[in-house]
């Protein structure tokens, strides 16, 4: 898992860094990659040193076959400090909460620090979110 | 899509999808299941990926024998589709080689895609458009909510809810 | 490149909902809930008392929201509108759900 972090380093905000694992389950996970095409989220080279903010961002639809992913991903070793529910779908369910398949959030498998609202949200959304977290 | 829908026998389906491959038509575009209540379609489409022509062809079996000749060696691509319209349908495809469900973990107790199957949620929660502010007046109109199919309520009952 | 969406936020005029219900209705996601009660007024001069909705709550949630606009389009009165700018993130899911008054505070 410690593989797939990836260290991002906020535009806006040139003294922020974040560690993100992102988990792209769905369409939010297409406005989580512009937000690093669009040069908002500029990614670096690993920190030296354990990272005090490390994001597991739930970005898409979790659904049932994928929630045993979703626990791997935050047991992982390195675990993640941080959950952030990206979207509708990893916030409540989203449109899909009459689902039988589908968990209604990422907070019914794991604690979710951040819940950010959109279908999908926009990039900068994401940067405001991680900018929140890195800050608290 | 502007292709013209061509019925085809459900003895002649492998046969058609055969000759249509053999002039060229080697893409799968979409191998589809139609509920129509009383009958199921599948419904194929097959692209030539030199010319770009396509054709698109449907077959309809009875509901209550839903057996269709599997695809399946015929052009590769409708092996997964044809488990997807399985599994989601009730459809069975005869002679296929891997009849296992695709996407669902557990067997459902109806096929989830068919008019009748009831999405349980949608008649469990309470629909917030139920709400009646004036009391004693009967509701302006009496409509189901959103989500919800008229199959699934009962024939008696006007408010599902 | 920064911008802001165009169909961000749902803003509610309170005043100009009667409480008809067709939001509530047609809102596919089911996230739109509307309370209210009648009240009789009396008026000077008038014979009978007449009837008047009150609203007393209208809460979008917009966790479950796919801010697919049907409500906006469909509200007869044009209580509802699109704010640009977007819906804050939270550190709880409870309150992702706007109750008439912060859905009041987005009108510009």
């Amino acid at each position: 898992m410690s593989a797939l972090l990836r260290t991002l380093r906020v535009a806006s905000h040139p003294d922020i860094a974040v560690q993100v694992l992102p988990l792209g389950l769905a369409c939010c996970a297409v406005e989580v990659d512009a937000a690093v095409e669009q040069g908002l989220l500029v990614p670096e080279s690993p920190l030296d040193g354990p990272s005090a903010t490390a994001v597991l961002v739930v970005a898409g639809t979790v659904t049932t076959p994928l929630a045993g992913l979703l626990e791997a991903a935050w047991a992982a070793d390195p675990p993640p400090t941080a959950v952030m529910a990206f979207g509708a779908c990893a916030s409540t369910g989203g449109p899909y909460w009459d689902s039988p398949t589908v968990v209604n959030g990422a907070d019914q498998v794991v604690s979710v620090h951040r819940y950010v609202p959109g279908c999908p949200p926009r990039p900068e959304d994401l940067v405001a979110a991680l900018v929140e977290m890195a800050n608290a | 899509m502007s292709d013209h829908l061509e019925p085809v026998d459900p003895e002649n389906w492998r046969a058609t999808a055969e000759a249509s491959r053999e002039a060229g038509m080697s893409l799968l575009d979409v191998l589809a299941a139609v509920d129509r209540g009383e009958t199921r379609e599948v419904v194929l489409r097959l692209v030539d990926p030199t010319s770009g022509s396509a054709r698109m062809i449907v077959t309809s079996v009875p509901s209550d024998d839903p057996r269709v000749a599997s695809l399946a060696d015929v052009i590769a691509g409708a092996d997964w589709q044809e488990r997807e319209a399985a599994e989601m349908f009730g459809l069975i495809f005869e002679g296929h080689p891997d009849p296992r469900p695709l996407l669902l973990r557990q067997v459902p107790d109806a096929p989830p895609l068919l008019a009748a199957t009831a999405l349980a949620e949608r008649l469990i929660r309470t629909w917030p458009g139920a709400a009646d502010p004036q009391e004693g007046r009967r509701p302006r109109r009496r409509q189901l909510p959103p989500g919800v199919r008229q199959e699934w309520t009962r024939p008696e009952s006007e408010d599902p809810t | 490149m920064s911008s802001r969406p165009v169909r961000g936020i749902i803003a509610l005029e309170a005043a100009a909902c009667t409480s008809c219900m067709i939001c509530v209705q047609e809102c596919p996601t089911w996230c739109i809930t509307v309370d209210s009660h009648v009240e009789q007024i009396s008026e000077e001069g008038a014979r009978r008392p007449r009837s008047v909705s009150v609203l007393d709550d209208f809460s979008i949630d917009f966790g479950l929201c796919m801010y697919c606009g049907i409500c906006v389009d469909v509200c007869p009165f044009d209580a509802l509108s699109w704010i640009s700018d977007h819906v804050h993130d939270e550190s709880d899911r409870t309150l992702l759900v706007h109750d008439v008054d912060r859905l009041e505070s987005w009108r510009p």
